[in-house]
């Protein structure tokens, strides 16, 4: 049987509010890669206040798992799985 | 995002009109989409947010000089069809902008830190050029928004109501209940020393009779798996879905309207201070950093959101509510339902937002 090579799946933001369905995530690319290709079609930063990288983990609805950036789309995603982009980010006086 | 074929400057100029040079102006425009798409919901009765694909921003040219010179940014959603809603940003979409570029200049010791500079704004038709190849290929399409807008009565709510805050014509109405201004001092006082935090939850709502749109608060969900300090406290990917779990536990439909975090001013004072010195201290003021606004901006960029300061001052909490306005974070006014005897005493004071504010007590 032939393996697809990218499958379809659905990514939203912590809000539930922005929401996005991937048509072709390749199976052989990182979540990492997957995660530095949304943020800015889905018009979310990369940096924080100060210019600095905002770390983004995604957690897997399905299972309730956060993904390890260096895991691969094909390994770890079924075909219509719900991915949440969550940031760490700070609030405080400066 | 949006469809945006301009590329914009500023001119820094001293008060006397000596120019300080132009410099490009990297826009997030995300704000602003926003804005659109809420009026869009105002204005036209819809039952969900349409989606910021149809969203273009272009310039309105100064009556007086013209071309290159802009006045204001139009942002239209929905194209030139009957449908269409259009927003008009001011220039001071373009502040933050104009301060980044001014911090260079003080940086080069051109400016003074906090010296008085004027801006202007100007645009240039940039031609269309294919998109930077990403790394990963893939095609994405927006799915129509989820909001939910409920059916209530704003009558009802206005009944049982204490305005707080300043009040301004283009907000969207906001109904917090006093359990949950309860709810947030509770937590700022068992948290001492240090910041803590809570997301908002409730309904996006349309009054039944004259279809306008308002928000009610309905819980505020403490923030867990934080890391909280004397400055600052951060948000985790736990924070977040243990959140999300929650509000699904509750089942009411519920949807993050926005969070809450606290300020432990009096913890900040020096410990010379005297008593009056303490009950007047200057770091006590309300005030929304610029890190509060980067957390506002990257979670909760919907017209919507709101954001709840409580300041654990000598004299005791301070409220203050800060949301989107044309696209831009401001302090807002909002609604306390059942208010307690001190709440509705309170005085609202003016927050700074984004600059520089007090940082120590003399």
């Amino acid at each position: 049987m032939i393996q697809a090579l990218t499958i379809p799946i659905r990514v939203s933001d912590v809000t539930g509010q922005k929401l996005v369905d991937v048509k072709d995530a390749p199976n052989d690319a990182t979540i990492g890669e997957l995660i530095e290709g949304l943020l800015p079609r889905m018009n979310m930063p990369a940096n924080d206040n100060g210019g600095r990288t905002l770390s983004y983990q995604a957690l897997l609805d399905r299972d309730g798992r956060h993904l390890h950036a260096s895991e691969l789309v094909g390994d770890t995603l079924m075909p219509h799985d719900r991915l949440v982009l969550q940031p760490e980010i700070n609030a405080g006086a400066k | 995002m949006p469809l945006d074929e301009y590329q914009y400057a500023l001119d820094l100029e001293r008060p006397d009109h000596t120019s300080l040079g132009q410099f490009p102006a990297a826009m997030d425009w995300g704000p602003a989409c926003e804005c659109a798409r809420f009026a869009a919901l105002r204005a036209h009765n819809l039952v969900a947010l349409p989606n910021t694909g149809e969203v273009t921003v272009e310039p309105a040219w100064e009556e007086s000089r013209g071309e290159p010179h802009v006045g204001s940014v139009r942002v239209v959603l929905g194209g030139n069809g009957n449908g269409a809603t259009a927003v008009n940003l001011p220039l001071t979409y373009f502040r933050a902008a104009a301060q980044q570029a001014s911090r260079g200049l003080v940086a080069q010791k051109i400016l003074q830190p906090r010296e008085e500079f004027h801006y202007s704004v100007v645009a240039f038709r940039t031609p269309r050029s294919e998109p930077a190849k990403a790394k990963r290929a893939f095609t994405i399409e927006e799915v129509a928004s989820p909001l939910i807008v409920k059916t209530a009565s704003s009558r009802e709510l206005f009944a049982q109501a204490t305005p707080f805050g300043p009040a301004h014509a283009a907000d969207v109405p906001l109904f917090v209940p006093q359990r949950v201004l309860d709810d947030a001092a509770a937590l700022t006082r068992a948290a001492g020393a240090d910041e803590t935090a809570g997301v908002l939850i409730g309904h996006v709502c349309r009054d039944a009779d004259d279809q306008v749109l308002f928000v009610e608060a309905t819980d505020l969900i403490p923030a867990k798996h934080t890391r909280s300090e004397l400055t600052a406290v951060t948000f985790t990917a736990e924070t977040w879905t243990a959140a999300e779990s929650a509000i699904r536990l509750r089942g009411g439909r519920e949807i993050m309207l926005g969070w809450f975090h606290s300020h432990p001013a009096k913890f900040w004072c020096s410990p010379n201070c005297g008593p009056e010195a303490r009950r007047e201290c200057p770091l006590a003021r309300s005030f929304f950093s610029g890190e509060d606004c980067a957390l506002h901006r990257t979670v909760f960029p919907q017209a919507y959101g709101a954001a709840l300061v409580v300041t654990h001052a000598e004299a005791g909490m301070r409220y203050a509510m800060f949301g989107w306005r044309h696209g831009l974070i401001v302090q807002r006014g909002f609604h306390v339902l059942n208010a307690s005897r001190a709440v509705a005493e309170a005085i609202s004071s003016e927050a700074i937002i984004g600059e520089k504010h007090e940082e120590a007590c003399d």
